[in-house]
């Protein structure tokens, strides 16, 4: 049998715990922090005193000197200037990279378009990288980046982050993660993760989905990905592979789906059938979540080829749904990315079709709602995947970091 | 679910002189709930809403807000109860900014003097609040808002206050799609809040895509209000064009 | 990727500078020349147009006649000029915010004026008597002219003309036709006649710069550490500035001795004080009171403030009444500078000179724009062209038509930046 915690375990844990609540909640009192976390007053100075020595954190008055009463405490904030991790979001049609700080503020990002189609891994590699770099050199001299994270949309494994296949950028069996890391040469690894599988953990922790702890998320770029919380967890099944809804069959008659299948809901309420149903050709250059903004957008001008599209689209939609909810009994299910849009201009068919379709039980409680961080769900999931090794083990980190920087590197 | 609905509206009647509006209409709004109010032009929509925000008093009926009979004889004593409308024309000043535009005719001040910073504060917490963060700077004046912002404007002073009831008129009315999915997932997000929320809409997606409930009124009658998640498009859509559908509906 | 902690409301993701206009950090000097362009683009020219219109004028008459135009004398003449415009201009500001006209307000204040005269000389009371019941008068039209309006329903327009009308007919009975009353009394005459020593000029002209400057930044201030939209503090020195200059530079002029002779004759007038003082409440009223807010609002929007809970129609009596009593204390005045009050007092284009001061200012005549300043500047500017035109011997049709055009272009300006706002809207 193992023994209890380590005085040393609970510390790690205790400053783990102190450092995610001013990062998710934003900065707070002493006093809030020793009620919330359940510590008593002098554990939480000791605590805020290591992670102000480690740079982590920083203690201030607050913002506001407001009402007069009695003399204000002092606020723990995060460094979240000076503390910063890179997410990384590859989607079919444009890359975007950004830098968020401790906290969860997004200090920059830039965004590039990228060619559909076949993409060559060193020049996406460069591309990453190359925008990476410029992010960091706009930081400050004192910043130091403690983590990276990338989203992926396609199967990705879990282990070791590798990507196994891209239906739609067409890429296989890539260790993505490492190749960046040695291009960017920070020190500190690249975590690549299922795009949606961000999105959820984004929308969760962040978004819409706060405090709700069983949600499934829906994301929409070109294809449509998934992210299942369950329990509070991310669910990935044996491999990670597991939450790839846009798999899931819905009309075995259907049309072809891109990973070889029938009827996928990818391949019945993507944005190209969108697009086709609704008769569109999509101009060159124009992005595709541009294209499907412009349908709804006709549909809601009474375009009835446009209506006539989202309803087909949000039949099937709607159909994928009602499995959900019966499988999983969510209470909540977000949709992100361009599902966002195809949504709400299909909301209608959507909620009638899981009406008719899904068990009264777990359906009279779900709540159906749109990302609250809207394309940037899968962005700031990465960036707080980035952050979990920090989160993990505070001290570690910087400290490793720290070492890193004083012996030269070869 | 709370078992007692915020609001309860119970066998009201109301007539215009010979022209009989409201007969036997019942409705409930309950807390954090988005509660949509569907009906057909003259079926009874605004005269409904009046009535609950004290325009004008109801003829017959009863009218409880949180469990307590009431009988608000103006929108002030409406408000009082906690009771917020936000009517199609917004009823914004435009020569004024978002913070004097929020707080208009209750204004803090310190003395005689507004206390400005304080109403800027509250002003920008409850949009921080409520995410928004398409208005810009909390002093841009309305009049260099466009329709979305306006509505998000109105619709955020209606939040300001310890407001259990929420009425938005059409919101979405005049409103560009990008602006509607705005000011639907505000609307979403003040039931979220713990607000009860009644939604007046003509579009069908808006309607499904936020409430929890659909109310529909047919010639003055309330002949449904069930939960979104037991109806379908067509159903409600009978509802409103022939006041019955299948079970649902009046038995004849 | 567990969450065990407590749930708490609040912030989801912040956004740096640069995602949303919003959450830009306050100060920031390139976004706040930004919003100010905007502003002008959207047909908010605030006291732009009244500032430069001033400058041109003044260069314009200086170099047309360099000799008499900046002398001494005449510059004092000018300010004492500019007061009784300024006064009622400040009263009409409160009535054309709620978008409505008192075409009353000059032969208001020649009524108020008269009674004032009947009991000096006639009745032989104290001069605060006579003040006082010349005020109380002006207070008494107002109200009527405010009932009207507001509870009979009768356009302003409508109303404001009867009185007009009316009340030279009061002036008349109580003066006598074609008569003068001569004003006497030391105290009024001090008024605009009589300078306070140089001085207590200087002390007052820095105290009032002191005043402002520390309300500027202690506001300034207030809002920086609250985290609060706040201009950058560059532009709060340049308003800062930009007030001390005039502050200075008017009380330096006024200070220098102006008689031809040897007595020493210098000193800001009393009557500059009184519109200071009077331009320091008007724009506490408007600018930093619930009172004021609401003036504004019926102004924007009747409608909107009836549904807050305002009521209007007090708030309609009372700008009435306010522009009644200020049209008395101009009065007042103007009975000081002229010694006498005659059966023409505040009839001709009084009236139009006060209404021309506000639109010229920056006072919208469609209502819910305006400051009490603006009567300030445009009754310098109305004044500077009255003096400049008479200086120039110009012939009194001339005059007529030269004010009438610029009365114009003020309201075109106004009319143009009105439909510029409607359109940038939406």
């Amino acid at each position: 049998m193992k023994a209890g915690p380590s005085p040393e375990e609970i510390r790690r844990h205790n400053l783990g715990t102190l450092l995610r609540f001013v990062h998710l909640r934003g900065p707070a009192s002493r006093a809030v922090l020793a009620e919330s976390l359940g510590l008593n007053r002098s554990t939480i100075m000791a605590l805020t005193a290591d992670l102000t020595a480690a740079g982590l954190v920083r203690e201030e008055l607050p913002r506001s000197p407001g009402r007069r009463a009695g003399r204000p405490s002092l606020v723990v904030r995060p460094e979240s200037t000076r503390v910063y991790v890179l997410a990384f979001d590859v989607g079919v049609d444009r890359l975007v990279v950004a830098r968020v700080g401790l906290g969860g503020t997004v200090l920059a990002r830039r965004s590039t378009d990228l060619p559909r189609g076949d993409v060559d891994p060193g020049d996406l590699v460069g591309a990453l990288a190359s925008s990476a770099r410029a992010l960091v050199r706009k930081a400050g001299r004192d910043a130091v980046c403690v983590g990276a994270a990338l989203g992926f949309p396609g199967i990705v494994r879990r282990a070791d982050g590798r990507i196994i296949f891209g239906p739609n950028i067409h890429l296989h069996d890539l260790d993505l993660g490492t190749a960046l890391a040695r291009r960017l040469g920070l020190g500190v690894p690249v975590r690549v993760a299922n795009d949606a599988d961000l999105g959820a953990l984004a929308e969760h922790e962040r978004g819409t989905g706060m405090g709700c702890d069983n949600l499934v998320y829906l994301h929409g770029d070109v294809g449509i990905g998934g992210g299942i919380i369950v329990g509070g967890r991310l669910l990935g099944g044996e491999e990670g592979f597991g939450g790839e809804i846009g798999h899931m069959v819905v009309n075995p008659n259907g049309r072809a789906c891109a990973c070889g299948a029938r009827g996928c809901l990818d391949a019945e309420v993507g944005e190209p059938t969108l697009l086709d149903y609704a008769g569109r050709v999509q101009a060159p250059g124009q992005a595709g979540r541009e294209a499907v903004r412009a349908v709804v957008d006709a549909a809601d001008r009474g375009d009835a080829e446009a209506r006539e599209a989202l309803h087909r689209v949000g039949t099937w939609l709607g159909f994928a749904v009602a499995n959900l909810v019966n499988i999983f009994n969510p209470a909540m299910v977000v949709f992100g990315g361009t599902l966002r849009d195809v949504y709400l201009g299909s909301a209608a068919q959507v909620r009638s079709m899981v009406a008719t379709s899904a068990l009264a039980a777990p359906r009279d409680r779900v709540k159906l709602r749109t990302a609250e961080l809207g394309d940037d769900a899968p962005l700031i999931g990465a960036a707080e995947f980035a952050f979990t090794d920090l989160l993990a083990d505070p001290l570690q980190v910087p400290a490793r970091l720290r070492e890193a920087e004083e012996t030269p590197v070869s | 679910m709370p078992a007692t609905p915020v609001l309860e509206l119970r066998g009201v009647d109301k007539s215009f002189g010979p022209v009989k509006v409201l007969h036997d209409v019942s409705f409930t709004a309950h807390a954090g709930e988005v509660t949509a109010l569907v009906g057909d032009n003259g079926a009874g929509k605004t005269t409904l809403v009046k009535g609950i925000g004290g325009v004008h008093a109801f003829d017959r009926g009863v009218y409880r807000f949180d469990g307590r009979p009431v009988r608000p004889r103006s929108p002030r004593d409406a408000a009082a109860l906690g009771i917020e409308i936000v009517h199609q024309d917004l009823a914004l000043c435009e020569n004024l900014d978002i913070v004097e535009n929020m707080f208009l005719g209750r204004e803090r001040s310190h003395g005689i003097a507004l206390d400005e910073a304080a109403m800027e504060e509250a002003a920008a917490a409850t949009l921080s609040r409520l995410s928004v963060r398409t208005v810009g700077s909390v002093r841009r004046r309305v009049s260099e808002l466009s329709g979305g912002q306006r509505q998000t404007v109105a619709i955020a002073r209606a939040a300001l206050w310890d407001s259990r009831l929420v009425v938005l008129d059409e919101p979405s009315a005049a409103l560009g799609v990008a602006q509607t999915q705005q000011v639907l997932e505000l609307v979403r997000r003040l039931a979220d809040r713990g607000l009860a929320v009644v939604l007046i809409s003509h579009n069908m997606n808006d309607v499904f895509a936020v409430s929890d409930r659909v109310a529909a009124l047919y010639l003055g009658r309330t002949v449904a209000q069930v939960r979104t998640a037991d109806v379908t498009h067509r159903q409600v859509v009978e509802l409103i064009t022939s006041g019955r559908s299948g079970d649902l509906g009046p038995r004849a | 990727m567990s969450t065990d902690l407590p749930k708490s409301e609040k912030p989801a993701v912040k956004f740096a500078a640069g995602d949303f206009a919003g959450d830009r950090p306050p100060g920031d000097m390139r976004s706040a020349a930004l919003d100010a362009w905007q502003r002008v683009r959207s047909g908010d020219l605030g006291a732009t147009p009244a500032i430069l219109g001033l400058l041109g004028l003044i260069v314009l008459f200086t170099a047309l006649r360099p000799e008499t135009f900046l002398s001494k004398g005449n510059i004092a003449n000018l300010f004492t000029q500019a007061l009784p415009i300024t006064i009622l201009a400040m009263g009409l500001v409160f009535v054309l915010l709620l978008g409505e006209i008192d075409l009353s307000a000059g032969v208001a204040s020649g009524v108020c004026a008269a009674v004032m005269a009947k009991l000096l000389v006639d009745a032989g009371q104290p001069w605060y008597v006579a003040v006082l019941a010349a005020v109380a008068v002006g207070i008494v039209i107002g109200t009527a002219l405010g009932a009207f309006v507001a509870l009979v329903r009768i356009p302003s327009f409508v109303v404001s003309l009867a009185l007009f009308l009316g009340l030279q007919g009061i002036t008349l009975r109580l003066i006598g036709e074609g008569g003068t009353v001569p004003v006497r009394d030391d105290v009024i005459n001090a008024l605009a006649n009589k300078n306070m020593p140089v001085g207590l000029g200087w002390a007052l002209a820095a105290a009032v710069i002191v005043g402002y400057a520390a309300t500027e930044f202690l506001r300034w201030r207030g809002q920086h550490a609250r985290g609060l939209a706040a201009r950058p503090i560059q532009f709060v020195g340049a308003r800062v500035g930009v007030v001390t200059l005039a502050v200075l530079g008017g009380t330096y002029l006024l200070s220098q001795d102006r008689a031809p002779g040897p007595i020493v004759l210098a000193g800001v007038p009393w009557g500059v004080l009184l519109v200071a003082v009077l331009l320091i409440i008007c724009t506490f009223v408007l600018g930093r009171t619930r009172y004021g807010r609401h003036v504004y609002a019926v102004g924007g929007n009747a409608e909107a403030a009836r549904r807050a809970g305002i009521n209007v129609t007090r708030i309609r009596v009372s700008v009435f009444m306010i522009a009644s009593t200020l049209a008395a204390i101009s009065g007042i005045v103007a009975a000081s500078r002229l010694s006498s009050v005659a059966t023409n007092s505040g009839a001709g284009n009084t009236l139009l000179y006060a209404v021309g001061a506000a639109v010229i200012g920056g006072t919208s005549l469609f209502g819910g724009r305006g400051k009490a300043r603006d009567a300030v500047l445009g009754g310098l500017v109305i004044a500077v062209i009255d003096n400049g035109l008479g200086l120039l011997g110009t012939k009194a049709y001339l005059n007529f038509l030269i004010t009438g055009v610029v009365l114009l272009l003020a309201a075109s300006i106004d009319a143009t930046a009105r439909r510029r706002r409607s359109e940038m809207g939406r």
